[in-house]
């Protein structure tokens, strides 16, 4: 079965608020940047195969949509799933989900390449990986995201 | 908690551990410790998030507890870790409360599992105790439906020292800051493994364990098992201070006590016992204890 896969579950903690009492911007991002690597893990980009192929990925734009403020206590989750998949080129989407009360918290999506990290240069996913990426697919409205994203 | 649409997680669900899943993310590279894996108080955060999980799961509103000036803390904590971490893992834990002999409350019974090959990297059990804000003491336990069956993890050996005698030197004073603490200003498990972890190093300092020697000679030391028992909370801007003692030399392993003391009031207000494995960085084989690290212990040696 294809389709998002939960990437992310914590609590919002004091530090990672600010000075308006809720949890500040940069932690959003900073909890789609770990279940993005999470995600990365399952189609078989661990740490020690991104060591071995020297294969990696990187963003190239990022759009986020902010619904409710995160509160420190606050349990949350995030699902992600590739959006478009080819192997020169990924759109990604996340759910963050406020679990206190079960309300959307937040929707983003990004778009990524393949990294030759030897090279520094723009790759392709290789077949294996491309593979296991594949049962991650899933439509735009499977995280609560606009269809019009992927024209964007 | 409305946490009731299917989500779909890591095959299997939570990643192998049974249990309601509690916490799930990613150890960075600014985690790692001086031994380059990951430093164990980062462990502990995602531990404190998995029991502030289940209470939300519990139905308990961490809004409402804070605003009644309570704290959730452990009075007992046991970890056994049996993998290490690395910078770029992900992980998650699962947990489920379980009876206990020792615990009329109920125990949190939790695994970590790393995601990559669904070890199981840490297996710890403790209760969920409410401490008053204000004082930072405790105002007494969560009581938590069983939710599973779990044996209780066999407690560590230690003698009973609460206040510090003359063997047992300081490895570790400052002062609490905000990142030390939680959202109230009490110190928080991050806060107290971060502690912890320094004066392990304090300690392995003192017994001649430097760095060079781990390098020169290839001898390893690590965590791998921890009791953590908390009498009172201290809060940011108190002084702490660790005092540490030997309390066992086995074949391959040494048992270390630490007091850690409000300096100011001169109270213990936690203790940590752990248990330190020998092992050939090389091969990962167990190895006896350095002659000259036995012959250091002996003079901080307690119990």
């Amino acid at each position: 079965m294809a389709g998002p896969v939960e990437t992310f579950r914590g609590v919002v903690r004091s530090e990672q608020c600010d000075h308006f009492g809720h949890m500040n911007v940069q932690f959003y991002d900073g909890a789609m940047s770990d279940g993005f690597f999470h995600l990365l893990t399952l189609i078989g980009l661990d740490p020690a195969t991104v060591e071995s192929r020297r294969l990696g990925l990187a963003a190239i734009g990022m759009t986020l949509n902010y619904r409710r403020e995160l509160r420190v206590g606050d349990l949350y989750k995030v699902e992600t799933g590739f959006m478009d998949l080819t192997p020169g080129h990924i759109v990604t989407g996340h759910r963050m989900t406020r679990l206190t009360d079960g309300k959307l918290a937040l929707t983003a999506w990004s778009r990524g390449v393949p990294l030759d990290l030897e090279l520094r240069r723009k790759t392709t996913l290789p077949d294996d990986i491309f593979s296991r990426a594949a049962d991650f697919v899933c439509a735009p409205a499977d995280l609560d995201l606009d269809p019009e994203v992927l024209a964007a | 908690m409305n946490d009731s649409t299917p989500i779909r997680t890591d095959r299997p669900a939570t990643g192998g551990a049974d249990g309601l899943p509690l916490w799930r993310g990613l150890f960075n590279a600014w985690h790692t410790g001086t031994g380059h894996h990951i430093n164990i108080q980062h462990q502990a955060q995602a531990l404190d998030e998995a029991r502030l999980a289940f209470l939300i799961g519990l139905g308990r509103d961490p809004h409402e507890r804070r605003q009644a000036g309570q704290v959730l803390a452990s009075r007992h904590l046991r970890i056994d870790f049996q993998k290490e971490l690395f910078a770029g893992d992900a992980a998650s834990i699962a947990g489920n409360a379980i009876a206990s002999a020792a615990m009329p409350q109920g125990l949190l019974d939790g695994t970590m599992i790393r995601t990559r090959d669904l070890a199981t990297t840490m297996r710890f059990q403790c209760s969920l105790d409410l401490f008053d804000h204000q004082t930072g003491t405790p105002v007494g336990p969560v009581t938590i439906p069983e939710t599973g069956a779990g044996a209780e993890l066999r407690p560590i050996e230690a003698p009973d020292v609460i206040d510090p005698t003359p063997e047992m030197p300081e490895v570790w004073r400052a002062a609490l800051e905000p990142r030390d603490c939680d959202e109230t200003g009490r110190m928080n498990l991050r806060g107290m493994f971060n502690v912890a972890t320094r004066a392990l190093w304090g300690t392995q300092l003192l017994l001649g364990m430097t760095l060079d020697t781990f390098r020169q000679d290839g001898f390893g030391m690590g965590v791998v098992a921890m009791q953590h028992t908390t009498y009172r909370l201290p809060g940011n801007g108190d002084m702490v201070v660790s005092r540490s003692g030997v309390t066992g030399i086995s074949r391959h392993s040494m048992r270390f006590r630490q007091l850690i003391r409000d300096a100011v009031r001169q109270e213990t207000v936690a203790t940590f016992d752990y248990v330190v494995a020998f092992f050939d960085q090389a091969t990962g084989a167990p190895r006896p204890p350095l002659p000259s690290l036995l012959q250091a212990s002996e003079k901080i040696r307690i119990g």
